[in-house]
Formats: C-alpha cells, sequence, structure tokens
C-alpha cells in the first residue's frame, strides 16, 4: 500500500497508512452473500423480457423442467418461439395446437431416450393477462405431448 | 507487520488493493446481474380431455369444481355420493376469492376425504383472476387440477 506522508511544522515526520483492511472484510462478505444468492436459484428461471407474471403466494422450491413461456405475440417452448399470437390470442388458422404438441414431442423424445423415462413437469410462465381459452389449449398440447404435471410461475407476494 | 530479518527489524505491509478493485468490480457486475424478484411456483394437474389409461375405480369419489363466470360469479359444484353446487356473488365487482376460501374449508371440514379441485374458467377470463382461485383453493385443498 502507498504510504502517505503527513509533515507538520511543529511534530517530527509520521508515516500514515490508510486502513483498509477492514473494508476487505466487508467485501469479501458482500461477495460471498451476492454469490451464494446468484447460485441457488437455476439459470433460466427467470421470464423473458415484457412477460409480467401475476402475484400470488406460492411455494418457492421447484423442479428443473422445461420451460414454456405465453407472451403477448408468441408461445415459447424450451425458449424457441413455437407459435404466434395477436394480443394473447390464438389465430384462426388450424394447425396451431398441433405445431405446440410437435414441439413439445421432440423434446419429450429428446428427455426419453436421454433417461429412458419420459418427463411429466412442465414450467409454465405465463403473462397474467393471457385469457383462458389461450392457456387452455397450450395446457391441453402439454398434456398430449405428456406434460401432465404443471408447475404455474407466479411473483411472490411480499 | 514485521519481520526480523536477519537480525534487523523490517516493516512491510501487504499489498491488497488489487484484491480491493476486483472486489470492488464483482460486487458492482453481481449486483447489476442479480435478479430480486422472487419467483414462486404453484404445482397443478392438467385437467384434459386427452386420452389417458387409468385404473377402473369402483368408488364414487367427490370431487369439487370452481368455474370462474361471467360477471364474477364463482361456481362451486360438488359432486360424487353429496352433489350441492354454491355460487358465490362477486363482491365490489371482482370475484370473491375470501368466500371461496371459506366455502372450500367448509366443504373440506365436512368431506376430509375431498383432496382434489378442479378451476375452471370462461374463454376471456384473464390468468391471473386463474391463478388467484388456485391460491384460495390451494389453502384448504392439496391438489389442484385445471382444465375441463
Amino acid at each position: 500500500m502507498k504510504k502517505k506522508k503527513f509533515c507538520t511544522h511543529d511534530q517530527p515526520s509520521e508515516d500514515v497508512s490508510l486502513q483498509i483492511t477492514s473494508m476487505a472484510d466487508i467485501f469479501t462478505i458482500i461477495l460471498v452473500f451476492l454469490l451464494k444468492s446468484s447460485s441457488t436459484g437455476l439459470a433460466d428461471v427467470v421470464p423473458t423480457q415484457g412477460v409480467v407474471l401475476p402475484e400470488a403466494a406460492a411455494q418457492a422450491h421447484m423442479k428443473d423442467a422445461l420451460k414454456i413461456e405465453i407472451l403477448k405475440d408468441s408461445v415459447l417452448v424450451d425458449q424457441h418461439p413455437t407459435v404466434g399470437l395477436k394480443d394473447f390470442m390464438f389465430a384462426d388458422t388450424p394447425g396451431q395446437s398441433e405445431k405446440i404438441v410437435q414441439a413439445l414431442t421432440r423434446v419429450q423424445h429428446r428427455h426419453s431416450s436421454a433417461t429412458g423415462t419420459p418427463e411429466s413437469h412442465v414450467l409454465l410462465f405465463a403473462d397474467e393477462r393471457v385469457p383462458y381459452a389461450t392457456l387452455k389449449r397450450v395446457m391441453n398440447s402439454a398434456a398430449v405431448a405428456g406434460y401432465v404435471d404443471l408447475e404455474l410461475a407466479v411473483v411472490q407476494a411480499p | 507487520m514485521s519481520a526480523a530479518v536477519e537480525g534487523s527489524e523490517q516493516d512491510f505491509d501487504l499489498n491488497i488493493t488489487p484484491i480491493i478493485d476486483c472486489f470492488t468490480v464483482l460486487i458492482a457486475y453481481l449486483l447489476i446481474s442479480a435478479s430480486f424478484v422472487s419467483i414462486g411456483f404453484f404445482e397443478v394437474g392438467a385437467s384434459t380431455t386427452a386420452e389417458v389409461t387409468t385404473p377402473t375405480q369402483t368408488t364414487v369419489q367427490e370431487s369439487l369444481t370452481v368455474g370462474l363466470g361471467a360477471a364474477g360469479v364463482l361456481e362451486l359444484k360438488l359432486t360424487g355420493p353429496e352433489t350441492q353446487t354454491i355460487a358465490l356473488p362477486a363482491r365490489a365487482g371482482r370475484w370473491d376469492f375470501e368466500g371461496l376460501v371459506a366455502a372450500a374449508a367448509k366443504i373440506h371440514n365436512r368431506l376430509p376425504s375431498l383432496n382434489e379441485a378442479s378451476v375452471t374458467a370462461g374463454s376471456k377470463v384473464e390468468y391471473r383472476e386463474v391463478i388467484h382461485a388456485i391460491e384460495a383453493l390451494k389453502k384448504e385443498i392439496p391438489k389442484v387440477f385445471v382444465g375441463e
């Protein structure tokens, strides 16, 4: 550490060093806290930008599972846009649900071939303004692909 | 700190300034990238018309269905050995979820074997209202299904 020299006229010169050891201690504690709090959650549990999750008092724990998101303009399966939406509503064109089923079935096959057992859990991140008709269609598609245990994401109420 | 080197005493300081610099950068990065929103999850089952293979049940079990209807009316339908329909009118123009908790508690006290409930809603009912209904039911009934 750089030592500062303070000269006084009356007293002889004296070496004064800035004590930063205590600051290093505080920084270490803050760093450990931040590293621990950032590493406990799963990496992709944060919803996509623009999704307003509903607020409720729910359980904090979760299982690592496939993520389905219902946004204003699309449905994402495993973070890939699968079907387009218009103001949270499906278009009238046929085959929309089938596209979700196909995407989910592909992920299901990949999981089954890797682990030998089918996965039934899925995390659903839906905007709070999503109408029930859209929600039901996505949930039915998930059920057809074998995902019958849903974890509905909400923001924890204070 | 002091150390004796070949008989003579010498003062030296451990240079922790670079460590402090690293810590400052790391703390700033972690604070910026940290997400302080706590996310919770409701575990529900998908109640669907999709074909599923279930063992044949010989006993008729009671089940509760909660419907979020138009104009804020909550309809509770109890089926099974005992059949009952309760309609909870809107309170201040909104669904009466507090009334739902009370009604579910009353039913559950009368029928302790009732462990499942389903939530349905009108096509235009928003997801947040469905979540509030699930939240209210979960206080009394452990397993909640969403769907048909």
